[in-house]
């Protein structure tokens, strides 16, 4: 399987995603048993972007990025018919 | 504990649940993208209005994502248990053995989707029955998400005294019951009886799934008699040895399904052609795949060194007490929300035995098979990597699911959410909270995914309510953990290992809704039952 590949798709980037999950539990651990306040608050809040990147991607990037791709393609429509 | 149990707070800590329920079921959303909302709304309920500080809300995480690799484990390697299967064509050969085994495809059924998973259930529990049962679904020619919804039914009975007792051990640890003592047998007695009448319906459900009224009409003498072993077996055995009330009728369910298949009723061909749960296409464009030479005891051999390791491991005393001895943990400071709710330091958080652990007994055997496959030529040479990077990108993605929702059920618990949510039900119903005791336990195994958690987390809530309202705790107890049972099945972090499997990821919703519509009439009739018992 090609690696740069496997990254670009939805499977791939939910495994980087996995992947920041496991260092920034690391990096709480490490926070609390130094009783580092900054590791993990860090650590826990690359663990909410990184859960967050599924739905934002599907319900909020894609929508407004299919609309945006629908609007062109009107606009581009309405533009050959004025023409 | 200070907090404020009134509407607001409760209907703040419904809200994350309610929010779950609502992408899953009515916008269809997959676990992967309706858990962050429900997390990104504990974690704000928690800090605005529970005062929980960002050390709190870190720790609880950590402890979310520790108890998820556990869950994990047996995930990635269930996966590659089932890729080695797929990659040797060994599914082909398992269906059509089982077929020619079990001519009758609703006895066929049966045993695939329940009677296996019971005995899964009975050793190893954690999701395992629903990771490995869903592909061996598959390969019998029963549609993806059938393949699903049937196993998460199939092992739910086995919750509470499968993997060898440990959920009820959690149980009568949390309340205090001592070992063998009359409240002990009493508890364990309604805890079996819940169960039996939920295992009784199983049977009868998956029938109806299969083939409706006529598969129920067919069906009928095998269901009663798989459910009088399993069921009976247990309500009896939880009397003597609560340890293997689960794993001993499960055994006996599997011999008896074999010998059912030579009875009258069952031994010649039969089938509900227009049966919605199977995919007929698919069995015939699959017929002919499977190697030549390959037998179904080689198709099983995986399997079967699963239940060979497993019952080794766990059930010779000194071997189990050899391998149990090593453990890997990790330690928690105290952490205290503004309204004084104390979760205490933890020195040693949730061990791991990894020589007990469900996914080392799954590796092994998924190895063993491998290496057995490839010494018979089934396997390629070049085979093996691809069957473990196909193993890691199937998983990942649910991965991130599971540590979501098990952070979220975690900052719940450790902010005060969930017991005040238990104690506003309380303390609205009085009485009549009876009837919706199995459904606080039902609400533990779904956040969770675990009956034993939602044991730990409600247990002694229960216990302490069934005595403030002058009712008998063995009742309400047994409620609590056969509603954790029957709520196992609805759990989405469950759910999601048999979709992972199944490869339908993102169908959670439509598998949640469809099995909902089974498990809250149970869980409310077992609430009536323990009513009536508790008002004789």
């Amino acid at each position: 399987m090609n690696e740069q590949k496997f990254f670009s798709t939805r499977a791939g980037k939910l495994t980087i995603a996995f992947i920041i999950v496991m260092i920034a539990f690391a990096m709480i651990m490490f926070g609390l048993y130094n009783n580092i306040s900054i590791m993990y608050t860090l650590g826990f809040t690359m663990i909410v972007l990184s859960m967050l990147y599924s739905p934002i991607k599907t319900h909020i990037y894609d929508k407004l990025k299919n609309r945006k791709a629908r609007q062109i393609n009107e606009q581009r429509a309405n533009d050959k018919a004025n023409l | 504990m200070n907090i404020p149990i009134n509407f607001l707070m409760w209907g703040l800590a419904c809200l994350p649940i309610l929010t779950l329920l609502v992408l899953m079921i009515k916008f269809q959303w997959g676990a992967t993208d309706a858990a962050p909302i429900g997390l990104t709304i504990t974690v704000l309920t928690g800090i605005i209005f529970y005062k929980a500080d960002i050390e709190l809300i870190a720790a609880e995480s950590a402890k979310g994502i520790w108890n998820a690799l556990t869950i994990l484990l047996i995930v990635w390697t269930a996966v590659l248990m089932y890729q080695v299967g797929l990659e040797a064509k060994a599914f082909s050969v398992i269906r059509n053995g089982m077929r020619k085994l079990l001519p009758n495809e609703l006895l066929l059924v049966l045993a695939m989707g329940w009677i296996f998973e019971s005995f899964l259930q009975g050793i190893t529990g954690f999701g395992v029955p629903v990771a490995v049962g869903a592909p061996l679904l598959i390969g019998i020619g029963v549609k993806p998400m059938w393949s699903v919804i049937i196993p998460l039914l199939g092992q739910s009975w086995g919750n509470t005294f499968g993997t060898l007792g440990a959920a009820w051990d959690a149980l009568a640890m949390t309340t205090g019951l001592t070992h063998q003592s009359p409240e002990y047998l009493k508890t364990a007695f309604f805890t079996a009886a819940f169960i039996w009448f939920w295992n009784i319906i199983d049977g009868f459900v998956i029938c109806w799934f299969y083939g409706k009224g006529k598969a129920i009409k067919k069906g009928f003498p095998a269901v009663l008699c798989i459910s009088i072993i399993q069921g009976g077996g247990e309500l009896m055995l939880t009397q003597i040895n609560t340890t293997i009330a689960c794993f001993v009728p499960a055994c006996v369910s599997l011999i008896a399904i074999l010998l059912l298949s030579r009875t009258k009723a069952y031994n010649s061909e039969w089938c509900v052609s227009e049966s919605q749960i199977m995919n007929r296409d698919f069995s015939e464009s699959r017929a002919d795949d499977s190697p030549k030479d390959m037998k179904l005891i080689d198709a099983f051999v995986p399997y079967i060194l699963l239940s060979a390791i497993t019952l080794i491991v766990l059930v010779v005393p000194p071997v189990f007490e050899f391998c149990s001895q090593f453990k890997l943990s990790i330690s928690f400071p105290e952490t205290v929300t503004g309204y004084g709710f104390v979760n205490a330091a933890e020195p040693a958080f949730s061990p791991i035995s990894p020589f007990t652990h469900a996914s080392m007994f799954l590796f092994i055997s998924s190895i063993l098979g491998l290496l057995y496959y490839k010494k018979r030529k089934w396997l390629k040479v070049d085979s093996t990597k691809d069957i473990f990077i196909r193993s890691v990108s199937m998983t990942m993605p649910s991965g991130l699911a599971v540590i979501c929702l098990i952070i979220m059920s975690k900052i719940m618990a450790g902010t005060g959410q969930t017991i005040v949510l238990a104690n506003g039900i309380a303390n609205v119903l009085g009485g009549v909270y009876v009837i919706l005791s199995p459904f606080v336990g039902m609400l533990g195994s779904f956040m969770t995914g675990s009956n034993m958690s939602s044991n730990i987390l409600f247990s002694g809530f229960q216990n302490a309510t069934a005595n403030l309202l002058n009712i008998d705790p063995s009742v309400i107890l047994g409620a609590q953990s056969s509603g954790a049972s029957v709520g196992s099945a609805i759990s989405p972090s469950n759910i999601i290992l048999g979709t992972t499997t199944a490869q339908i990821l993102g169908s959670e919703g439509k598998i949640l809704k469809k099995i909902m519509v089974i498990n809250v009439p149970v869980v409310i009739m077992i609430g009536l039952i323990a009513f009536a018992i508790v008002n004789l």
